[in-house]
């Protein structure tokens, strides 16, 4: 499935943009850590759980350069999870980007958090941590 | 000896009187007989006042007490005598001529229309006592200001209208008996006595007298009359040339030395301006500190401080930023990065086996042909019907090969990244799993440390008080430390100025000594000037050893007067006077104590000190004239006064008292003492003064 586009949900546009505050960076740069740190999950996210309601990405402004590397990663979890990597493609991006705004969001509060994200990968990360519920904590 | 003397030197010695040659062995007596006060302000008609003093039996009386309310013409007594022996000159420096008549104006009583009419006069009898010699001097002033204003300055001697000297040159006369501003030291006015010490001038005054109080001005003098001397003896001999050539050095020494000492006097002008501005820099920042000021001069610091941790924060902040939008994000998932690394690998050698075959059978056909050509095979020996049966063999292996393997058989290829793309991630990967984690690492511990301490220096800047408040302090150090600054550089300035002086003078001084010894040496047969030449050399080492000697004699005079009248045991241990004239004390721990420390009572007894020991060293008798002498003194200070230095401070003390300053009590303490007492009545009817004798009690008799 091809796509130029990709609408998050309003709570995670919401986060973005608290998180675009407390951190200056665009909230297509942290999609990309979201994305990226929800791989860790072990649970497969459920594209249901997320309206499409909030802010609409443009793909090459999200992945910019780095497209083929985020594609590939994310087939890889979509073959890791017995999905298939061109059909769910799309849906599973969308997943785990909104399921990453709310699994760092809790965890950012400024420039130099981000490092937190590295030590919880490599402490490991419970499956379901970073469900849009534990953000409300 | 002055005859003699005075045949070589005529124009040098004309103002010295007779006997003052000797100054420099022998004591000085001046004692004032009376003042004389005919129409000057309050007091009209003719007031005579005789200050002579008395003795009973072998006890001296030195005190003539005068007394009399506030308004009643104390200090106008006590600026007439100024004013008698110094004319327009009076109040320190040389007055304009507009100015001056002003000043007398002021002087003539201001009754009624008769300013034209009335002639105020002046008049002050003195004794001059010198080696045994006694000389009593009139020196009469009157002014008139019919048809114009003019002077008239008359002075006596023994009687007689001194007739050796030119009229022009009286008040230089006057002037060398009695300096000017050695005057200013023996009439001293107890309100402004201490203003003396306050503005650490004592140095500029000591200097100015220093050297003619203590006969040191007369060794100067010798010596230069000494080297004019010597060159007047040359006059008309073979060595004009050089006698010129000496005469223009000497001319220019003295030129020099004026300079020096003009620079001199500006120096420590300047030097107790920033004294001052000084210790009101340390006043101010005490305040400051008790503001908080410690803080508030850091407080700049803090804020370059703040800036330069916030430009370093950007920088560290700009770098993550530009690490997120890099490759960071992948950073977080090194798991997937790696079963994507081994996939991408395991998809590449399938598509490289892939290509391959490709090219293999593309040129199947070729082979083929190649194979089956006889030029294949015409270097080997092989039997033609086991050709094909070879030839089958290698096609059917080289087939096999280009079967796809079982393992690839139904794996669709996920990514198909292209050769660049491959190459490309795995760069990626590589640089995401292992360089990028650690620079985030790096780059928030940096990001931490540095937030960290600019909250510390916001803390700090807080803490600081308001600007409101420490502003005005704040300022007010800027610009003394603005004037401070300018100052210093002044003393810099003029310090050069010395130095260059000094140099030149040395120089002049060594081109004198060569030419000196030039005129020796041509002169030799002349035992006069080689006499002269020893003098001179003696004369010079005399000099420096009988100032450094009166010096350290003035230095324990202060300090013994000092403490004698403090009466506080050891408060001050040792007293220095170095090169300049300036006065340290030091307490028994050989700690300075700061004079600006000193109390107002304290200062005007320090002032008092010096002139006791000015007088002590200089053994001059001069005498000493006081207005309001006790105003600023607490009750213990006002008895060692009144006890100690009244009584016993010289042969003749004059004082201007208020009945609350010399009251009943201190008066009767007195009174052995008193030869003389004065009354000044003023009238408010007839606005007048008139003087009667006896103090404010008159039932005491004097």
């Amino acid at each position: 499935m091809n796509f130029n586009r990709i609408r998050i949900s309003e709570k995670a546009t919401y986060r973005l943009s608290q998180l675009k505050g407390k951190t200056g960076l665009t909230p297509n740069i942290l999609s990309r850590i979201a994305i990226c740190y929800s791989l860790n999950d072990q649970t497969v996210p459920n594209p249901n759980d997320y309206d499409e309601r909030g802010q609409e990405l443009n793909r090459y402004t999200l992945t910019g350069e780095w497209d083929t590397f985020f594609i590939a990663l994310v087939k890889e979890r979509c073959i890791h999870d017995g999905l298939d990597p061109e059909k769910d493609l799309y849906h599973q991006l969308r997943a785990h980007l909104n399921r990453g705004v709310f699994g760092m969001y809790p965890q950012i509060k400024g420039l130099g958090d981000f490092q937190i994200l590295l030590k919880h990968q490599a402490e490991g990360i419970k499956s379901g941590m970073l469900s849009e519920e534990r953000s409300h904590e | 000896m002055r005859k003699k003397y005075g045949n070589i030197l005529p124009s040098q010695m004309v103002l010295i009187p007779e006997g003052v040659i000797f100054g420099i062995f022998e004591g000085l007596f001046m004692l004032l007989h009376s003042l004389t006060l005919e129409n000057v302000r309050i007091f009209q008609g003719r007031n005579v006042l005789d200050f002579r003093p008395k003795t009973n039996g072998n006890t001296p009386k030195p005190i003539i007490l005068i007394g009399g309310r506030n308004g009643a013409g104390k200090t106008t007594l006590f600026d007439s005598i100024l004013l008698c022996l110094y004319g327009q000159y009076a109040p320190g420096n040389k007055m304009s001529n507009t100015k001056y008549e002003k000043y007398v104006r002021q002087m003539v009583p201001r009754s009624r229309n008769t300013s034209n009419t009335i002639r105020p006069i002046i008049e002050i009898i003195f004794e001059f006592t010198h080696a045994g010699v006694k000389k009593v001097y009139e020196v009469r002033r009157e002014w008139f200001f019919d048809p114009k204003f003019s002077e008239k300055l008359t002075i006596q001697h023994d009687g007689e209208v001194l007739s050796d000297l030119e009229r022009d040159q009286w008040q230089e006369l006057l002037n060398e008996l009695i300096p000017p501003r050695f005057a200013r030291l023996f009439l001293f006015d107890g309100e402004k006595i201490q203003n003396l010490v306050e503005d650490n001038a004592e140095n500029i005054y000591l200097r100015d007298s220093f050297k003619s109080l203590l006969g040191l001005d007369i060794v100067d003098r010798l010596r230069a009359d000494l080297g004019i001397f010597s060159s007047r003896h040359l006059k008309g001999s073979k060595v004009t040339s050089i006698d010129q050539n000496l005469e223009d050095i000497m001319k220019q020494i003295s030129d020099k030395e004026h300079l020096l000492d003009d620079v001199f006097q500006e120096r420590a002008k300047i030097k107790s301006q920033s004294d001052q501005i000084k210790a009101e820099i340390e006043r101010q920042e005490q305040i400051l500190a008790g503001e908080g000021g410690g803080y508030a001069r850091k407080r700049e610091e803090w804020k370059g401080e703040k800036i330069r941790l916030e430009h370093e924060i950007e920088k560290v902040e700009n770098e993550l930023r530009d690490l997120c939008a890099g490759l960071f994000p992948f950073s977080i998932t090194p798991q997937y990065c790696k079963i994507l690394k081994d996939n991408i690998t395991k998809e590449d050698a399938i598509q490289t086996q892939k290509r391959l075959k490709e090219l293999i059978q593309a040129n199947m056909s070729d082979f083929d042909k190649a194979i089956q050509s006889s030029e294949f095979w015409s270097d080997i020996s092989v039997p033609s019907e086991q050709i094909e049966k070879i030839r089958e063999k290698i096609v059917t292996l080289i087939k096999n090969q280009l079967e796809p393997g079982d393992d690839h058989i139904g794996k669709k290829l996920i990514h198909q990244v292209s050769q660049a793309e491959y190459h490309q991630l795995l760069q990626w990967i590589d640089e995401a799993v292992s360089r990028v984690p650690q620079k985030m690492n790096t780059l928030s511990e940096t990001l931490e440390k540095l937030t960290h301490q600019r909250q510390k220096i916001v803390g700090n800047i807080n803490k600081a008080p308001d600007d409101e408040i420490i502003a005005p302090y704040i300022q007010e150090l800027n610009k003394l430390n603005k004037s401070f600054g300018g100052l210093e550089e002044k003393l810099n300035t003029l310090d050069t100025s010395m130095r260059e002086l000094t140099f030149q003078l040395n120089e002049l001084n060594r081109k004198r000594e060569k030419s000196l010894e030039e005129i020796q040496s041509v002169k030799s047969d002349s035992k006069k000037l080689d006499l002269a030449h020893k003098v001179i050399r003696v004369l010079d080492d005399y000099a420096t050893e009988l100032q450094e000697q009166k010096v350290k004699q003035l230095a324990d005079n202060i300090l013994m007067c000092f403490n004698r009248l403090i009466r506080k045991d050891d408060y001050v241990r040792n007293l220095v006077i170095d090169g300049d004239y300036t006065i340290t004390l030091y307490d028994h721990d050989g700690q300075v104590i700061p004079k600006e420390l000193l109390s107002a009572g304290e200062k005007e007894i320090f002032a008092v000190s010096l002139l006791w020991g000015l007088t002590l060293t200089s053994s001059r008798e001069l005498p000493f004239i006081i207005d309001t002498p006790l105003g600023r003194l607490d009750s213990e200070h006002r008895g060692n006064l009144v006890m100690d230095f009244f009584q016993h401070a010289g042969e003749q003390m004059i004082i201007f008292s208020t009945d609350t300053e010399i009251d009943l009590e201190y008066f009767r303490t007195l009174q052995p003492y008193i030869s003389r007492a004065y009354h000044l009545d003023y009238s408010k009817k007839d606005r007048m003064t008139s003087i009667s004798p006896g103090y404010f009690w008159s039932e005491v008799e004097v």
